[in-house]
């Protein structure tokens, strides 16, 4: 089928491929467009969603940066990670969230979106870590949250957060340890 | 030994060394601190895991992100058979459809309406000619629709030439003559007139342009017919034609026509009680139906929907067609509807593991249809239905059998048990989302 082979040929093409198809003509543009989408829209947002207190802040970081990310492929370059650069516009726009917050959220009543409890079974267990990566410090959670959410390396991490290796792996140990703590009292409860 | 660190490399998935391995072991047999930390990290791990998978962007906000970058929404990976704007095109032109017929559909009442319009007129002692005032003056495709449903005395008239002003002014003299109805009825019926005329005028031109292609043609004047025609489209309604003024010729036939409506006014006159008579069967003068129909279809294995492909939300779990009447009980046509299909497939996690995944997109799907219908003597009309056609997805299929119960000529509502299915292609396989349900609707017959 005709459209079997438009889904394949576009699962093949790599992120690089369709972050430069984004200059080419509106429906090439489009496609590859929806293809990036698909492919890390869920991540992109749970990642605003953990860095974030407040999920309509976090819904609103993941729209602009996708939104970003397609105007800046008018732009000549050569992207060869284009995962790093779409976390990386999402983290400086959660950073400037943040910085417009600096008297903080309190951390009650934190609760988790829509989506990204109600379909879950696990809707306690998931309450409970969402609370303790929200009293995360930032740089603890961004770490923890690139590695063990997102699934980066340690060293796409680095270079996302422009620091080196073993300082990530530090935050990353330390924020483990933080949450286990805080799960620590209901955690013979949870399975 | 460093326990913390070496439960970081596992989680890490870093191959531990063999005795850093049995030493992470044998820590665990005996210390309950540390089997909590490491459930606590596995919980963690696989609460993220799900908290990502979960994390697929609700439907809005992807139409915000398409939206503003002015693409279409809802991206699933596969292209689009029809452009962006057919779905709110399409709900345009069924709209506009749908509005036709339902307009269309009031022959009765618009026949009352000019009968008692002209019958007023002779009460007053004026001729009967269509009073300015009344609905029949409005234009010749009323008193066309007059004739066309009622016919002369209650017969039914298949539309033609003639001259339907004549035909309905004499019948309604004789109803006149018997005082079939009461002024205040008239003064109904003129509000009626009111009302027609306004709704007219809120259709506008379109609709009047699409009732005049069923509207007879009335052949060219010339000098052969001209007279006939003249008679037809101007004379008054109680003036008799010329006998014979014209040669017997194709040119004459609707004068013709004319004489024999005439001739039927002769006789009896149609009973007190009911001015209009029986009403007789209507056959479509068009051979097509606009069915509208709701859908209540289920899978068992349903999820809540997150994703859209051209949602336009009054029209989710509906569907309209357009039906060609092509031979008794055979109709053919096109439909077009809107529902979600569930959908299962296996696919890849950030980590290249195999999951299921699950998710419920709602469709827009286009077919052609057939559709046999079984006359019965009662109101019930027994029908199987077929549909093939597809979503953007891929190619969609759907059975029903049912019944229409006839309301009036016009219209019918039906009720049918249905199963349907759409197919769709993740990667190079395919998989189908059966659903089965009940479906229901309105269909009007012009």
């Amino acid at each position: 089928m005709l459209f079997g082979k438009h889904i394949e040929e576009l699962h093949r093409l790599t992120d690089a491929e369709l972050f430069a198809r984004l200059r080419q003509g509106r429906s090439e543009a489009e496609a590859a467009f929806k293809e990036l989408y698909r492919r890390h829209a869920a991540r992109v947002r749970a990642y605003c969603h953990k860095v974030l207190d407040r999920h309509e802040d976090a819904d609103d970081v993941f729209q602009e940066t996708f939104i970003r990310l397609h105007a800046s492929a008018r732009q000549e370059r050569t992207m060869t990670n284009v995962v790093g650069f779409i976390f990386r516009i999402a983290r400086n726009l959660c950073l400037n969230v943040k910085r417009r917050r600096t008297s903080g959220e309190p951390l009650d009543g934190l609760e988790l979106s829509e989506g990204f409890e109600a379909s879950l079974e696990n809707g306690e267990l998931l309450r409970l870590i969402a609370c303790a990566v929200e009293r995360l410090d930032l740089h603890l959670r961004e770490a923890f949250v690139l590695r063990d959410y997102e699934n980066f390396s340690y060293e796409e991490i680095a270079a996302l957060l422009d620091t080196t290796i073993p300082t990530v792996k530090s935050r990353v140990r330390r924020a483990r340890k933080k949450v286990r703590a805080i799960l620590a009292p209901n955690i013979s409860e949870l399975d | 030994m460093d326990y913390d660190q070496l439960l970081n490399d596992f989680l890490d998935g870093i191959p531990l060394e063999y005795p850093a391995e049995q030493h992470l072991f044998a820590a665990l047999q005996t210390s309950e601190q540390l089997r909590n930390d490491l459930r606590g990290s596995i919980l963690t791990l696989r609460a993220a895991t799900l908290d990502v998978a979960a994390g697929a962007p609700p439907a809005h906000i992807t139409d915000n992100i398409f939206n503003a970058l002015g693409y279409d929404d809802a991206p699933t990976g596969a292209r689009r058979l029809l452009p962006y704007p057919f779905g709110t095109v399409s709900g345009f032109v069924a709209g506009l459809v749908v509005a036709f017929f339902l307009f269309a559909q009031f022959p009765a009442r618009e026949s009352t309406v000019a009968r008692n319009g002209l019958r007023s007129t002779a009460k007053s002692g004026t001729a009967l000619t269509p009073d300015a005032s009344s609905p029949a003056a409005m234009g010749p495709h009323h008193t066309e629709r007059n004739a066309d449903a009622r016919g002369v005395n209650g017969r039914y008239s298949p539309p033609g030439p003639m001259s339907a002003h004549r035909v309905v002014g004499v019948q309604n003299t004789s109803a006149a003559a018997h005082g079939a109805l009461a002024p205040s009825t008239n003064e109904r019926a003129f509000a009626n007139g009111a009302e027609v005329e306004r709704l007219e005028r809120r259709l506008g031109a379109a609709l009047t342009a699409l009732r005049r292609l069923r509207r007879p043609a009335i052949p060219p004047a010339s000098a052969s017919n001209g007279p006939a025609i003249l008679a037809q489209t101007a004379a008054p309604i109680d003036a008799a034609p010329e006998p014979r003024s014209v040669p017997a010729t194709p040119d004459s036939v609707p004068t013709m026509r004319a004489e024999r409506a005439y001739a039927h006014t002769q006789q009896p006159a149609v009973p007190l009680d009911d001015p209009l008579g029986a009403e007789p069967p209507r056959k479509p003068t068009l051979p097509l139906s606009v069915e509208l129909r709701g859908i209540a279809s289920t899978d068992i294995r349903t999820v809540p929907s997150q994703l859209r492909i051209g949602t336009v939300p009054l029209e989710q779990n509906t569907s309209i067609g357009v039906y060609y009447h092509v031979d008794e009980g055979d109709w053919v046509g096109v439909e077009t509807g809107q529902e979600a299909y569930y959908q299962r497939f296996e696919d890849r996690d950030v980590s290249g593991n195999i999951i299921q995944r699950e998710q419920d997109p709602t469709l827009r799907w286009f077919g052609v249809g057939y559709k046999r219908i079984i006359e019965t003597p009662t109101g019930l009309r027994p029908f199987a239905h077929a549909i093939v056609g597809g979503t953007l997805l891929g190619p969609a299929g759907r059975i029903a059998l049912g019944t229409y119960y006839h309301i009036n000529p016009a219209l019918s509502v039906f009720g049918s048990l249905e199963l349907s299915a759409t197919t769709f292609v993740h990667g190079s396989t395919w998989g189908a989302s059966p659903k089965y349900g009940f479906s229901y609707g309105l269909s009007l017959t012009y």
